[in-house]
């Protein structure tokens, strides 16, 4: 019953997911999220396809010994900078909301989340001068954009034995993106105008994984994943439609000794099937990107390796959305450091990671931030050995 | 029982504070980021675009006789102007043969002194020498009366008395106080009214506006008198003050209408109609910016110089000609003013009018214009209509599309 209580709540809050501020959200479909619980940030999602509170591998769900509900706060700091200028920008962001447990009796695992699969949440300032009438008149347009697509997941994981397990997942691909379009000018004669849209986003997609455990140090995973095709509607007017990516993912686990955990590993997104619909479009293209991430994670008492481990990770992504036609593509680096405790006998948990990264397309564009991921987990059914 | 150790508690709260704090501290979003295009200008710049839309054909007109002299809230009195020529009329209501004192009526038996009083609303201060006269009329003027029916009797015989105005005096009350002997030269009629007609001179040719009964500080006749009553040499003195029964003013050339043009103003009052037809996609899609009506005189525009007139555009709620019901809101009425010797085109903003004749309002496309003050005002223009060889009335709209925010 309280289970329930808890997917309520939180289906209650899913619409306020969001992701990350980045003005390299503001082409294409938005910066891509990472559904990745905090645990994982903590080790900058090198061990998220062995995460069964993370949704990037539906195998992983089978390993979850109770009812488990998750969600994170992430505030966002971030210092961006551009040909136009320079600026901080703040952002609090609820990426992942996920619910998921064992089914009694049986050797399956079922779940449910919500998380961000794009983000575009940006405001613009941009300026420029226009002849109107005759007399040159400076312009002065801000965009803003908040929302961008979700991605609804309902997953089911089996064990086929000891060292396999497998899962597949059914994705609803959804959101709506809120945008905001004003204009002034320096000549007050000129009425400020405003234009106001939403966009909203459509599309199915299924993921399959599995996870290997060749012996009890190492763990291998690996996912697939084919998101179709999402339709885009623009105040319910179709716009047009936008191919999404196949994802494929491997991962490996391995454990030096009982207090040491290494975790790495790398997602292929084909991001380039969407380039000739964004093009059509009038947008500036999208390429193929590669996530490369590693993990370290280090528990002082083995018995009980949820008491304040210490993680690290690294990363280094490319972005799929291009900011000009033909351009280079935009890359991201992050390193993460996090912990994390449990407590009232394991039923609540939380999960802390700091994370600082880097975006960066040539010598024009930067940015850099560092984001605070606080996430809770509850277990309310848990039963004490 | 395990006891933790204080430290830790201690430190473990600073921590769950610190976090919160930092929690908390970014929930107030603050996302502007300076961007340049085309690179972070997803839906690109929407150049600002520009249309002239012409008045329909045929279909501007003026309508006369909406405010008549006397009824708005000045009285012209001109000499000299180019604009016009003109004289103020007023009749003073009845001043009765007794009034009543201690409960009973009683005579008026002597009239001891007179002041009438003026309020000057509006002068050209470049002017000096400003001389106000005041002569007695008959009392049957009426809205009929004529320049010419009364030109002929301000003359020395039937002066009252004369007002010399400080140049000094921008605004404010005149007063002229006749006393002794000179009252009779107030002509009462057989039911007491007293009829005056008002004319300026000056070092130049020149105009001045005085209050009307319709505005603060009417003309008034304040009268000083005595009664029979010998018991009480008090209360045999009283004073009595008349209002205008009547007022006008009279103009020695009226306008005369050419259905051709577009005149507006004047006394009776004109106003004009213009109608316009919207391109759909304009009604339809786009933001507009600034919309400016553009009016051509047809002749350079005469007024009283340093007293500007108003211009003003309403839109109506329905088109019904003439009687069309006016959109009183505030933010709809556009205004200019328009100063004496005007003679290139006459520009008023009427954004927020055109912008109510977008989408599926019903709102007429359509432009009235009157003058204010409305038949009080010296300033009354003749515009070129869509009859004319050129300078038809048009709107200069500047818009944007509609911003293409689906474009990724």
């Amino acid at each position: 019953m309280r289970a329930i209580v808890i997917v309520l709540f939180l289906a209650g809050i899913a619409p306020a997911a969001s992701a990350q501020s980045s003005v390299f959200g503001s082409r294409g479909l938005g910066l891509p999220s990472r559904s990745v619980s905090a645990h994982g940030w903590g080790l900058s999602g090198a061990g998220a396809l062995f995460d069964p509170e993370s949704n990037q591998n539906p195998a992983a769900l089978a390993r979850l010994l109770t009812v488990t509900a998750t969600f994170q706060i992430v505030p966002e700091w971030r210092t961006v900078e551009t040909p136009a200028g320079k600026e901080s920008t703040r952002l609090t962001q609820f990426p992942l909301f996920s619910v998921g447990g064992p089914l009694k009796s049986t050797f399956l695992g079922l779940g449910v989340s919500m998380g961000s699969y794009t983000s575009r949440d940006f405001q613009l300032v941009s300026t420029h001068s226009e002849d109107i009438r005759g007399v040159p008149v400076e312009v002065i347009d801000t965009l803003t954009s908040r929302g961008g697509m979700n991605d609804i997941r309902v997953a089911a994981s089996y064990l086929l034995g000891p060292r396999v397990d497998v899962g597949a997942a059914f994705h609803i691909i959804t959101g709506v993106n809120r945008l905001d379009q004003a204009r002034v000018f320096s000549d007050t004669s000129f009425l400020p105008s405003r234009q106001s849209s939403e966009i909203s986003y459509n599309g199915v997609g299924f993921s399959l994984g599995a996870i290997f455990r060749p012996s009890s140090r190492l763990s291998l995973a690996a996912t697939v994943r084919s998101d179709g095709k999402a339709t885009v509607d623009r105040d319910s007017s179709r716009a047009f439609s936008v191919d999404l990516p196949f994802t494929f993912g491997a991962g490996l686990q391995f454990h030096p000794s009982a207090k040491l955990m290494t975790s790495a590993q790398a997602t292929y997104k084909t991001w380039s099937g969407a380039n000739s619909d964004l093009l059509e479009q009038g947008g500036a293209g999208a390429k193929n990107t590669v996530e490369l991430a590693g993990g370290i994670e280090f528990t002082s008492d083995p018995r009980r390796p949820w008491r304040r481990p210490i993680r690290f990770g690294a990363r280094y992504t490319q972005l799929p959305f291009l900011l000009t036609t033909g351009g280079d593509q935009p890359t991201e680096y992050s390193v993460s450091i996090g912990t994390g405790a449990r407590f009232a006998a394991q039923r609540g948990g939380v999960d802390l990671a700091l994370e600082h990264n880097w975006r960066k397309l040539g010598s024009a564009y930067s940015e850099s931030g560092w984001l605070l991921v606080f996430g809770v987990s509850l277990r309310p059914a848990l039963q004490q050995p | 029982m395990i006891v933790p150790d204080p430290r830790t508690v201690l430190l473990r709260s600073a921590l769950m504070v610190g976090i919160l704090g930092a929690s908390l501290s970014g929930c107030r979003d603050e996302l502007t980021t300076p961007a340049d295009c085309p690179a972070l200008c997803p839906g690109g710049q929407q150049p600002v675009q520009e249309l002239v839309l012409p008045a329909t054909l045929n279909m501007d007109t003026s309508y006369f006789g909406y405010v008549g002299p006397g009824i708005g809230p000045s009285l012209r009195i001109s000499n000299g102007l180019p604009a016009s020529e003109d004289r103020a009329l007023t009749v003073f209501l009845p001043r009765p043969d007794s009034i009543t004192v201690n409960d009973t009526a009683r005579a008026i038996v002597r009239l001891d002194s007179a002041a009438i009083s003026l309020t000057l609303q509006k002068r050209d201060t470049l002017v000096t020498g400003l001389k106000l006269f005041i002569y007695s009329l008959p009392t049957d003027l009426d809205t009929n009366t004529t320049f010419a029916d009364v030109d002929p009797q301000f003359i020395a015989a039937n002066l009252i008395d004369s007002i010399v105005v400080p140049d000094s005096l921008k605004a404010g009350t005149l007063r002229a106080v006749i006393s002794g002997v000179d009252t009779i030269r107030l002509k009462p009629d057989s039911i007491g009214r007293i009829g005056i007609g008002v004319t300026i001179t000056a070092n130049a040719p020149t105009g001045i506006r005085i209050a009307s009964i319709a505005a603060t500080g009417s003309p008034n006749l304040t009268s000083y008198f005595r009664v029979n009553l010998p018991s009480d040499t008090t209360k045999a003195k009283q004073t009595l003050v008349r209002f205008p029964q009547f007022n006008t003013f009279v103009s020695q050339n009226p306008a005369v209408s050419d259905l051709d043009l577009l005149p507006v103003g004047g006394a009776p009052s004109a106003r004009a109609l213009l109608r316009f037809a919207l391109p759909v996609a304009i009604r339809d899609s786009v933001t507009i910016l600034r919309a400016t009506l553009e009016m051509t005189p047809d002749v350079t525009i005469h007024g009283l110089p340093n007293d500007p007139a108003t211009l003003q555009a309403f839109g109506a709620i329905g088109d019904l000609g003439a009687k069309s019901p006016i959109i009183s809101s505030g933010n709809t009425i556009a205004t200019t003013t328009i100063d004496d010797g005007t003679s290139s085109t006459v520009s008023i903003d009427i954004t927020r009018l055109v912008r109510i004749w977008q989408g599926s309002t019903g709102v007429p496309q359509l432009v009235f214009l009157a003058i204010s003050p409305e038949a009080a005002s010296f300033t009354s223009p003749v515009f070129r209509s869509t009859r004319s060889a050129s300078g038809a009335p048009q709107v200069r709209i500047t818009y944007y599309q509609q911003f293409p925010f689906e474009r990724p």
